[in-house]
């Protein structure tokens, strides 16, 4: 193939793009402007009372110290579990692992049904996020739930699978209604972070049937600060939080470990002082200090062999 | 002539996602393969310059810049597991032209043998046009490291079962 032909056949397999909308965009940069700010407020806390040694660590960590401090105490609304209309969570789903190996079809496939997730708490970590998702027929005529449908939901990198709770659901979805089913999922608590909007994602089916899927953006409860694992290998350059470079500012070391620090991964604490400034300290006294990446910025532990 | 050098120079946000957010989406629709990602692919860059926005339209190289935030939330996306985003009330588009569904098909299927970096080499360089020298400035490595992505794709595209020459 020549490149010729390579960039006629591109051009033929784009679709018709959509317009974007300047004003959504904005509106999702303030809000995720907003949550950073509320990040700072919790990082600088966590600081100010290291100082003044007024709260020892182990009063600020959680849950055996692998976990962060609980920086936001405002108490969760949970959704209502308990109504009658509301499905109750199938906790041990039946027989292994729903996803089938290989392509198939997915459950429910082409029924005239609408997902939508209803979340009403922020998500913390190490503890299951609770929501109900609904299943609602738009058609006129009932949508049986046999076989049972299978699920796969993700938030963060953590997906768990199940079923619905057919036994105690009706046979089918009545026309022109719907069925609300509780569900949860585990936010894994070893996983870093800050906080954050992150994506809740719930689908019908899974890997190799994936079915129907939906989506709502969920918070995730912010932390002043976290354990990391800075790389010191080559030097203190950098570190990746969930995703997010921060480069150390000024960088350590001359493309060596600096003295006192681990010969490849030093352990420690990530202390937010702001959106955009972090402090490591190491578990041996180590510091270094870090700056959010812009956009553009690579990764410079990327060339440490 | 005078609207145009203030256009390039310093586009409002606004006005440089209407003209260029199009543009923007069906390099990220060739990246990712989904018309849901690459929304959210180029809205997630885009959401990062916002913040910077003054400073960006300012240096004068706004599309580089887009397109470097772009291609590098794309590549910190290689962690993410989730593969099977579908909108829950799309409906799929019967007045797509049968032809159109198989290369679309046949050319996300060798795209995707491709490791990823490669994978944006192919796009910048073959769809978006750029020289090898703004392919590295947008990928943030080397026009050697461009040259031999390049090369090394173009044998695996050669190869590849999905884009026969016809």
């Amino acid at each position: 193939m020549s490149e010729q032909r390579l960039r006629d056949v591109l051009r033929q397999a784009v679709p018709e793009a959509p317009d974007l909308d300047p004003a959504a965009i904005k509106g999702r940069a303030a809000r995720e402007r907003r949550h950073r700010r509320s990040v700072a407020a919790g990082g600088a806390a966590a600081v100010l009372a290291i100082v003044a040694g007024t709260l020892t660590m182990a009063a600020l960590l959680r849950d055996g110290g692998t976990q962060v401090l609980p920086s936001d105490q405002s108490p969760a609304v949970l959704p209502s579990h308990t109504a009658p209309t509301v499905i109750p969570w199938l906790s041990s789903p039946p027989g292994p692992n729903p996803v089938p190996k290989g392509n198939a079809e997915p459950p429910l496939a082409g029924q005239p049904i609408s997902l939508q997730l209803i979340v009403d708490e922020r998500a913390r970590r190490g503890e299951p996020l609770k929501f109900i998702v609904r299943i609602a027929n738009l058609g006129s005529e009932p949508v049986p739930l046999a076989p049972c449908p299978y699920y796969r939901v993700q938030y963060l990198p953590h997906v768990e699978t199940g079923y619905l709770n057919c036994d105690q659901a009706p046979d089918a979805i009545p026309p022109q209604s719907h069925l609300d089913f509780a569900m949860q999922i585990n936010v894994q608590r070893l996983q870093p972070g800050i906080g954050g909007t992150y994506d809740l994602l719930w689908q019908l089916g899974g890997e190799g049937a994936e079915g129907k899927t939906v989506r709502t953006p969920v918070e995730l409860v912010r932390t002043g600060m976290m354990r990391v694992t800075v790389p010191s290998h080559c030097g203190v350059l950098s570190v990746t939080v969930e995703g997010q470079l921060w480069l150390a500012d000024p960088p350590l070391g001359d493309h060596n470990p600096p003295p006192g620090w681990d010969e490849n991964q030093t352990s420690g604490r990530l202390i937010f002082l702001n959106p955009d400034r972090a402090e490591f300290h190491g578990d041996q006294g180590q510091r270094a200090t870090f700056r959010r990446a812009d956009p553009v910025d690579t990764d410079p532990n990327a060339e440490c062999e | 002539m005078g609207e145009a050098v203030v256009m390039e120079v310093s586009p409002a946000f606004e006005e440089y996602v209407v003209t260029r957010g199009r543009a923007l989406w069906r390099s990220a629709w060739l990246l990712t393969g989904d018309a849901q990602r690459a929304e959210d692919l180029v809205q997630t860059a885009l959401v990062k310059c916002w913040h910077r926005w003054d400073r960006i339209a300012a240096g004068g190289s706004v599309d580089g810049y887009v397109r470097r935030a772009l291609i590098t939330t794309y590549t910190d996306w290689r962690r993410r597991r989730w593969t099977g985003e579908v909108p829950t009330a799309d409906i799929p588009d019967a007045r797509t032209v049968e032809t159109d569904l198989e290369v679309r098909r046949d050319v996300l299927s060798a795209l995707a043998e491709l490791p990823r970096a490669q994978r944006a080499v192919i796009v910048l360089r073959f769809y978006d046009d750029l020289t090898e020298v703004q392919t590295a400035d947008a990928l943030g490595v080397s026009v050697g490291t461009v040259k031999s992505h390049t090369a090394r794709a173009l044998k695996t595209l050669r190869k590849s079962d999905f884009l026969e020459d016809s």
